[in-house]
């Protein structure tokens, strides 16, 4: 493959005017989206699918890829300044990004992830353009015992989240997998926990969770303080990161962008869990891990990268199989299916001018969004100063508005609001929400993986570890596991008095 | 607080996540276990009630012995949570009643008003600023449907 | 004082009044509101996007816009009740699939009688079903899995989208008639369960065309059977469920339906542009791109056929042991 000379085709492909301009709008867009709480990339493309049936193909797809990596960028916005994560990828910037703000290092937190959003995102198309058909195979060996692995696994990197009390970690983790079981059972359509609500049959929501347990439940906390509002406006320091703290994100770049992309591969994950896994990678190879969740920049630069590149490499199913690996792409799978282009092994060949065109727009779009969120920057840390008086009603409606354009349900509401209630009281006595968050998004999909194999298997737990990947990834789990037990790392992982005042 | 006392803010929490774990593994049975090989839709659930009440004991030991340094909290402050958390389920409430634009506008000023008091000034002209803002944002720009009011134009 | 008073308490009486001989003249005047068209899936899936191209073809045939509002949750609950709860004047209405309209309510509790209390105005499309196998699987033909599948009952397992999934009670009536039991693998999803087949992870698919459509292209699956009448274009070598001798002429249908005691005039006019739009131009190259078949029924039509299809599907559904939800 030329790929010289197709990466030029696809350029000249962008730098058309109108596809330009789409690209920017879409970058855009995906910017709001993302800040704006509750409002996800799939609403945003789904909303905006039908303005784009008059455009050619690929100006089509360049405007809503566009907005699924702008979303990227946006969602961490809020979670640095309000610890409102504006969808399930922005939830672990939440733990050191607000506490850097609090810290008067608004500035440096949004520019690392800013920056390496863009280097995560460029990476990952480099390794959307050359490995593509590649990986795109390796992901269909993922059957339902894999799953269960890899969720296991991710489920033993809980242990590496927790900064307080391991106990309450684990405690908040079972909750977590109780609430996920909230809804119709998958297999049976046994409802579970619903308590006669008919909305809660589809399960709870994440956004809502998410919204409730951490935005509101803050806005809840701060409220009592009335001290909180002298700090901010105190120690507002520069705007960009240090030469320090980019050192200290270098590596954390380059890892996030690796396991992102690797794990926005494969079909289910994505943004969300690569950001988790990112995370717990960087507090274990952290020679300060007790740094984590008290404004280590390394918490914010990982994930950050993390969740961007895993939007790279969730486009490879989609072009090279025509399968999609999230709800993102199925919506793109079905905008291209619109426009006549059938997603496949065949579309780098037959559609070079789509493939192409819409690489190279990533490349124009990443940087379109660092040089429209850098100088934001400024206008987001003045924002800090607003009064809390003033501030905390409009971050209240933002995610009451959010919340409900996210699913138009008013139940969705409620559900917030109990979450924010619950948080409040959770963090009142000391509990930490990451790992309920993590448990809720990964209990479900490890529980149907567990019942989809032994349906397979017909009842045999052999088909875990007869099975190469799924028993590979068994084995690395459980050294995992052991590894943490061991008291060199049980030292690092001490118990220090949380001196936040609550 | 003795070492020994039972007012410690981490036996409330822990009790009460004993009790919620046993509700949840009797209504995760009541719903049926299936086997290991093949798990019913209680499985799961009785597992994670089963842990959590197991690792509430834990906690609710280890501090009866202060193995650890107990938690200390502030205290709960009842009022100004509860007026909030209900001035959010009233919006949602009157969300679909009387229309977004209202609604946005009460619960702006309510909220300016109650919480730390600000003018009447401020407070209804933070409202009526955040009501129309919101408005253009997301009906207009983002074109997601907000409920109108019974007035049927906005 | 007093004259204010009879003026009031007469008002809403010659307003009733003036509404009674109002209806007669709304069905001349309809449309003259935009029309609401509901689905009971998120918005961007296949349901939402056709409700959108009803809705860009529809300025030709119609006066009023026809806008799609997706109302997800509850298994159709949420979109039923919206439809069931609103005005019966003809300017709501939902676009159904047998998931939400058929088959919802043997599975959970639903307060309507489904036949009474909704009123089919007409077919625009509907999704054919296709039975899919790994590619490096035994079985050539549909004949091959059924042998097979006399041999070990309850062993060759399939996968589906959802356990109540339409697609999934389309393989259990070929089942039932091919007198075989196949053991199902349910997944959240069309992708997941493509997904699952075409790694080999479970031998057989039951799914859409277009769910399967990218596989079989690469090669990774075979399709072995596709329930119809005829041949589909997708499809050309592959034979039809009639041509094998079973009846399994059972697609997804998109079908839009109102809500009871909606003035026949109004749906007879809704009927017509539902028709219009279905054998629209441009209409028919949207549904076919999206891997629909486009093609129009007419209420009446529908009308005789669905009690007919409730009938076998709560048959089917008990059957299974899938039972409402206690």
């Amino acid at each position: 493959m030329d790929y010289y000379s197709l990466i030029l085709q696809g350029f000249s492909i962008v730098f058309q005017p109108t596809n330009l301009f789409l690209c920017f709008f879409g970058c855009l867009m995906g910017t709001l989206v993302g800040v704006l709480p509750g409002l996800g990339p799939t609403a945003a493309i789904a909303l905006l699918l039908p303005t784009t049936f008059h455009f050619a193909p690929v100006s089509a797809i360049i405007t809503l890829s566009g907005i699924y990596y702008g979303a990227m960028y946006g969602g961490s916005t809020t979670s640095i300044l309000v610890n409102i994560p504006g969808e399930a990828a922005s939830v672990i910037t939440t733990l050191d990004g607000y506490q850097m703000a609090l810290d008067g290092r608004a500035g440096p937190a949004l520019g690392i992830a800013a920056f390496g959003s863009y280097i995560a995102g460029t990476l990952s198309i480099v390794g959307l353009m050359f490995l593509a058909p590649l990986l795109a195979r390796g992901a269909l060996a993922f059957g339902p015992p894999e799953y269960f692995s890899l969720m296991c696994m991710g489920l033993t990197i809980l242990i590496y989240l927790a900064s307080g009390s391991m106990i309450k970690a684990l405690m908040m983790a079972a909750l977590g997998l109780i609430i996920g079981c909230i809804g119709a059972d998958m297999l049976t359509n046994v409802h579970r926990f619903t308590l006669g609500i008919p909305e809660l049959v589809d399960g709870v929501g994440l956004i809502p969770l998410v919204m409730g347990l951490f935005g509101i439940s803050e806005v809840l906390l701060n409220i009592e303080i009335q001290v909180k509002q002298e700090i901010l406006k105190g120690k507002i320091k520069n705007l960009l990161p240090n030469l320090q703290e980019w050192k200290d994100s270098a590596k954390p770049i380059l890892r996030g962008s690796l396991l992102g992309f690797l794990l926005g591969i494969l079909p289910g994950a994505g943004p969300a869990i690569a950001s988790f896994v990112s995370y717990a990678v960087e507090k274990r190879v952290s020679r300060h891990p007790e740094n984590f969740g008290r404004g280590a920049i390394e918490g914010v630069a990982g994930p950050e990268s993390a969740n961007n590149a895993a939007t790279g490499g969730s486009f490879i199913p989609l072009f090279s199989l025509g399968i999609p690996s999230n709800s993102v792409m199925a919506i793109l799978l079905g905008a291209l299916m619109i426009h006549g282009v059938i997603p496949g092994p065949n579309l780098m060949q037959q559609s070079p001018d789509l493939f192409w065109g819409v690489v190279a727009s990533m490349y124009v779009g990443n940087i379109m969004l660092l040089v429209l969120n850098l100088p934001l920057i400024g206008l987001w840390v003045k924002l800090l100063k607003v009064p809390y008086s003033i501030l905390f009603p409009l971050i209240l409606l933002f995610c009451l508005i959010g919340a409900y354009t996210a699913s138009n349900k008013i139940v969705d509401l409620y559900i917030m609001i109990f979450f924010g209630f619950m948080g409040y009281l959770l963090r009142k006595y000391r509990y930490e929400a990451a790992p309920l968050i993590l448990a809720f998004v990964l209990g479900p999909m490890l529980e149907d993986a567990l019942r989809q194999s032994l349906i397979i298997s017909e009842g045999s737990p052999k088909i875990f570890f007869a099975r190469p990947i799924s028993g590979t990834i068994l084995g690395c789990t459980l050294l995992l596991l052991l590894s943490s037990l061991l008291p060199k790392i049980q030292k690092r992982r001490q118990v220090l008095p949380l001196d936040k005042e609550m | 607080m003795g070492r020994f006392g039972w007012r410690k803010p981490d036996h409330k929490s822990g009790i009460f996540f004993l009790l919620l774990g046993f509700g949840v593994c009797y209504f995760s049975w009541k719903i049926g276990l299936g086997s290991p090989a093949k798990p019913g839709p209680g499985f799961m659930p009785f597992l994670a009630g089963f842990l959590l009440a197991f690792l509430s004991f834990l906690l609710v030991i280890q501090v009866l012995f202060s193995w650890t340094a107990p938690a200390w909290v502030t205290g709960v402050q009842w009022k100004n949570t509860l007026l909030v958390l209900a001035s959010m389920a009233a919006y949602g409430f009157l969300l679909d009643k009387i229309g977004f634009v209202l609604v946005t506008l009460g619960f702006v000023i309510l909220l300016m008003k109650v919480i730390e008091p600000q003018s009447w000034k401020r407070a209804v002209l933070g409202g009526i600023i955040s009501s129309m803002a919101s408005y253009l944002l997301f009906e207009t720009l983002l074109k997601s449907q907000l409920p109108r009011s019974f007035l049927g134009f906005f | 004082m007093k004259k204010i008073i009879k003026i009031l308490t007469l008002s809403p009486l010659l307003l009733a009044f003036a509404g009674l001989n109002l209806s007669a003249e709304e069905a001349e005047k309809y449309p003259s509101r935009p029309v609401t068209l509901t689905g009971a899936f998120a918005a961007g899936g296949s349901t939402d996007l056709t409700c959108r191209a009803i809705g860009s073809v529809a300025p030709k045939y119609f006066s009023q816009p026809i806008i799609s509002v997706p109302k997800p949750g509850g298994a159709g609950l949420v979109a039923l009740q919206n439809l069931a709860s609103s005005k019966a004047d003809g300017y709501t209405y939902h676009l159904g699939r047998p998931s939400e309209m058929s088959i919802a309510p043997f599975i959970e509790k639903m307060p309507f009688d489904m036949g009474k209390d909704f009123i089919p105005v007409g077919q625009v499309a509907q999704d054919r079903i296709v039975f899919s196998v790994y590619a490096k699987s035994p079985w050539n033909t549909i004949e091959d899995l059924i042998a097979a599948a006399r041999k070990e009952p309850d062993k060759i397992k399939f996968a589906c989208s959802s356990p109540t999934a339409t697609t999934r009670l389309g393989l259990e009536k070929f089942c039932h008639e091919a007198g075989i039991k196949l053991s199902c693998v349910p997944f959240k999803g069309g992708t997941p369960a493509a997904i699952a087949v075409a790694g080999g992870h479970v031998p057989v698919l039951t799914s859409t065309v277009s769910e399967a459509l990218p596989h079989s292209q690469r090669g990774d699956m075979r399709v072995l059977l596709v329930c119809a009448d005829q041949r589909v274009k997708e499809y050309p070598d592959v034979p039809t469920a009639k041509e094998k001798g079973f009846d399994v002429n059972f697609g997804i249908w998109c079908t839009v339906f109102a809500r009871k005691d909606t003035p026949p005039a109004i749906l007879a006019k809704f009927e017509e542009l539902l028709k219009k739009a279905a054998e629209d131009k441009e209409f028919v190259s949207a549904m076919t791109k999206l891997g629909s078949e486009p093609g129009f029924v007419s209420a009446k039509e529908f009308a005789a056929y669905w009690p007919r299809e409730r009938k076998w599907i709560g048959e089917i559904v008990r059957d299974v042991g899938l039972s409402k939800s206690p």
